[in-house]
Parts: C-alpha cells; structure tokens; sequence
C-alpha cells in the first residue's frame, strides 16, 4: 500500500482535533471526581460489608469486586473502567469512522477524496490510523488527569494501573473502530453503522457479565472482546489479549476495505 | 496501457446500471476522443450524473465497461482517476477546512499539483482560500471546487452542471477557462443543462434521455439538422396551401404575402416554392440547442446506433 493514506490519517487526526480536550477532559473529569472521592472512602470496611451484601448479578454487572474500597485502582475499575470508560471510548471511535465512511455529512469528503487516485483500501486505512490518533491522544489527557488528581488528593494511584488500564482500553476501542470499518464495508448508512457496532459491543459487554452468572452464555463469552478486556488497572496488562484485541480490531477493517471497494459510494 | 498511448479519453460499451430494478443508465456506448469538448445533455434523472460517478468509480457498472484514459474505471479506478479532474455540481468539503488546505490535502493524496498555475487561476477567479468552505457561498464553493478539479492540470475534466450556481461573471470566467484548457489539449467531459454553454463550449453533444443515449451529434449539425425558423415577405399575395402542402413545414402563420412558419428536415422544396415568387425578404435561422434538444425530447424514444 503506498502512502496515499498518510494525508488522509492526518485530515481525519486534524478534523477530531479538539476530541483529545473534549472526549479526554470529559472521562478525566469523571476521573478527577471519582480520585478525588477515594482518600475518604479507603479502607471503609462498613461499604465493604455493604456491597458484599448486594446480589452477585449485581456486582457482577458493575463490576464490584472484594476489597472494592482496598485500592484506588478497585475503585477507579469499578466506578470507571468496567462500563463508561470502555463504552465511551468505543463509541467515540465508532462513530468517527462512521462519520468519515457513511451517511450524507461525509457524502461531500467522500466524493472529493475518492475521486482523486486512491484506493478505498487505503482511505479506510488513513481513516483508521487517524481515528487510532485521535483515541490514543484523549486516552493520554485522560492518564494525564488521573495522575495530576491522584497527586493532589494522594490517593496513590500507581502510574503503572493506569498505563495498564489507557493501554487496554485503547486496544478495546481500537477493535470497536475495526467493527465500524468492517460495517462501512456493508453499508453506507451511518445510523447502521453507528448502531451495528455500538449494538455489538454492547451486546458483547452483557455477554460477558452474563457469562459469570450462566453456564450457557459463559460457554461462548469468549467470543466478547469484553472477555479480553479484563481489569487492566488492577491486573496489569495483558500483553496477548491486547495483541487479540487489536488483531482481531485488524481483521475486521481489512474485511471492511474488501468490502468497501466492492460497493457504490455516494449513490 | 498508458494515458497518452489509449486511443480515447473516454470509452463506455454497453454500460448500463441498475439501482434495485430500476435502470438509471442503459447500454451506453460513447466515446470521447482526447482533446474534445464533449457535452453531456439530458433533463434531471436522465441519468447523467450516474454515468459520471461510474466513470469516476464511484459506482460500479452492472454490466458494460467504461474505460478513462485507457485504464478500466472501476477495476483499475486510482490509475484512471490519475488523470482526471472531476468537479461536481455543487461542490462541497468538510466545512471546517479552508479552500487552501483541501488544496494541500488533495495535492499530498494525489502526489501531484502545479501550485503556481492554482495560485494564478485563484486570483484571476477570485477565489477565498482562507476562509473555511462552511463560510462560502455556493458561488466561491464552485471556484473552489474548479480550482481543484484542475490543481493537478489533468489531461481530462470531468465536470458535472458546473456552472449551477455561479454568477454570470464568473461563468464568463469558466468559459474562458475551458477554452484555454482545450488549447492546451484538455478533454474535458461537460454535462450540463446550461444549453447554451454548451453550444458555446462544445464541440460534439450526447443526449441522454432515460438512462439511454438518444444521439451524439456534432453541435453545428444538431442544430442545423433539427429545424429552421423561415420569415418571408413576397412580393405578391401567394396561396398559404401551397406552403403547408410543403413537405416538413410547419407552424404556418400569417397571409397575403408575408408568412413565418418552420421547416424540420431539407429546405430544398420551400426554397423552389420560393422560387417560383418574387421575394421581397427571407430570413432563415438556425434553432438553438435547447430548441434542437426539445426536438429530440418531443419524439418517441429512440436509442442510438
């Protein structure tokens, strides 16, 4: 593939230039709020008792663990990292590329760009690497926030959870992006585009808290990127699960550019 | 096979394309030579802007083949699109971006763009470069847009309703522009409902009507073929039966010695009726295009051999 996707990488990094600030400075405010909160909540064995009285459906589903209020990484997974910090950042990539591929508001950018000698191959492909820009940056603003309040409330926040916790949400969203491209391929409507992958991966998150609760869903919750996302922040990086993740994220867009050639734009 | 070496700039058989089962464009054989004018004529749905957007490889044919500058349009579309200009009807762009980064942008996907000939062009146009497109009127987005089509002077223009839009002035500008491309050896490929531009512009016309090629005819054989409008004044009283008797007149109006009427087809017969009376004065004069081309639509479709 020659470089023709390059500038198209960075019109789609320039065009969500203010993401990083909006997107990053959103979960960061969530963040700050929820670090900030945590000194006067450690060790509080009486919420400890109280969660561990909820049903396990429950904790499950919110991702309550043991020792919920023991660390602020257990806490920041719980109230953070196990639901809004993934969806958000999937849902963000998915409705860029959606945004770039479909629907009538890129209809102009398409006709433009897709009639100068490129391939749809490797328009998708800029699309995708600057999109993966974009995330990368909100995910840093983000890791930068939560540090910067960790710091100032001293809540102890170890800078190796939340490398841990940027790096695998960002393979996590990085696989939503391939799943939107694979849906560009299929239709140039963003509202299925936008719902197909939002809808999976929300479909995917329940399979994987249902899986903990069914033997029949846990049986095939291993087909949820969610079963590779983990608890990051407390566990550290799973090297090969990230490295599914975003492969798997590959495949999927590289079966969205097949099909995106084979289809009419702009009809 | 490379641009130069190909034969025509543009080359469709049998292209036809088919939305569901309704049929936008059927069996169109056409092709442009380089360095033609080429005007592409037909009403809203014809089926025009389908042809060009295969052309472009933005669609794909349902059966047929179009091939530009030699390279097949959707098999082989980045080396066919090498080589072409294409400004829409109404050109737009992320509204966010200036005139002069989408011209940057489109000059870094392309690999190719002569800044100093955009540069020219854009003050001779008057073109806003600094200012985002969203803030444009549709009138400096055309120039934008015709700005971009040429940055990479590519030997073919593919231009679809350009001038929609555009004031007077600026079309005046935009004519003058496509005739110094022509001179430079530009094909370009003008579809338009602007008749008189492209009576003005082009050498050669294709009439689509309903997805299918009508006719390609020269522009000046077009317009002399169809009909004429004849005003005479005889220098006696003359019969009128005798004239509506004539093969191929029709629209009889006046008496005594001075009649106006036209004549579709030879003028050979009115001229020996002529003839045969003193005649005080005669004006014969061509239709125009759109006249012509309300001739083709007024007849029973009909498809081109």
């Amino acid at each position: 593939m020659s470089a023709a996707w390059q500038p198209i990488a960075v019109y789609t990094a320039r065009r969500r230039r203010l993401a990083p600030l909006a997107w990053g400075g959103g979960l960061g405010a969530l963040a700050a709020v929820v670090i900030a909160v945590f000194p006067s909540l450690r060790g509080n064995a009486q919420l400890d008792q109280l969660l561990d009285s909820y049903p396990e459906a429950l904790k499950e589903a919110f991702g309550i663990t043991e020792g919920w209020f023991s660390s602020v990484e257990s806490y920041l997974a719980g109230e953070m990292f196990n639901l809004i910090a993934p969806l958000a950042c999937c849902f963000f990539a998915i409705h860029a590329v959606s945004a770039a591929v479909g629907g009538t508001e890129s209809r102009p950018v398409l006709e433009a760009l897709l009639t100068a000698p490129i391939t749809r191959r490797q328009y998708l492909a800029g699309v995708l690497v600057g999109v993966l820009a974009v995330l990368a940056g909100i995910l840093f603003v983000l890791a930068v926030v939560m540090q910067l309040t960790s710091w100032v409330f001293g809540a102890g926040l170890a800078v190796g959870s939340t490398v841990a916790a940027i790096v695998t949400l960002w393979a996590l969203a990085a696989f939503a992006g391939g799943a939107a491209a694979f849906l560009t391929g299929v239709s140039d409507r963003s509202v299925i585009v936008n719902g197909g992958a939002f809808g999976f991966m929300v479909a995917a998150y329940f399979a994987e808290v249902l899986g903990g609760l069914s033997d029949t869903v846990g049986a095939v919750d291993w087909l949820s990127p969610f079963h590779y996302y983990g608890t990051a922040i407390t566990d550290g990086v799973d090297v090969a699960a990230c490295a599914g993740l975003i492969a798997a994220g590959a495949i999927a867009a590289a079966a969205g550019c097949t099909l995106f050639e084979r289809r009419d734009v702009t009809r | 096979m490379p641009a130069e070496a190909a034969e025509c700039a543009i080359d469709t058989t049998a292209l036809t394309k088919r939305f569901g089962r309704s049929r936008a464009v059927a069996d169109l054989s056409l092709t442009v030579p380089h360095g033609e004018v080429f005007g592409f004529l037909g009403p809203n749905g014809a089926g025009k802007t389908t042809t060009i957007r295969m052309l472009l490889g933005l669609l794909k044919p349902s059966s047929g083949s179009a091939r530009v500058l030699g390279h097949e349009a959707w098999r082989d579309g980045p080396a066919a699109r090498r080589g072409v200009g294409y400004l829409p009807g109404d050109f737009a762009f992320d509204p966010h971006v200036t005139g002069a980064e989408l011209l940057d942008l489109l000059a870094a996907v392309r690999g190719a763009g002569d800044g100093a000939f955009v540069r020219g062009l854009a003050r001779r146009l008057d073109a806003e470069l600094d200012r985002p497109m969203g803030d444009l009127s549709r009138g400096n987005r055309q120039k934008i847009g015709l700005l971009q089509a040429v940055a990479h002077r590519p030997p073919l223009l593919i231009m679809d309703e350009p001038t929609s839009g555009l004031d007077p002035l600026v079309q005046d500008e935009f004519a003058d522009l496509v005739g110094e491309l022509r001179a430079d050896g530009t094909t370009v490929f003008l579809s338009s409902h602007n008749l008189a531009e492209v009576e003005k512009l082009c050498s050669r016309v294709g009439i689509l009507r309903t997805g299918r090629l009508v006719t390609v005819e020269r522009v000046d054989d077009l317009t002399g073929r169809a009909i004429r409008h004849v005003h005479v004044r005889f220098g006696e009283p003359v019969d009128p039966t005798s004239l509506i008797a004539l093969p191929g007149v029709q629209g009889l109006a006046g008496h005594d010695a001075q009649f106006t009427f036209t004549v579709s087809g030879s003028l050979d017969t009115v001229l020996e009726l002529l003839a045969a009376h003193p005649v005080a004065e005669l004006e014969v004069t061509r239709p125009s295009l759109d006249e012509a081309f309300a001739a083709y639509y007024g007849q029973p479709e009909a498809v081109a051999a």
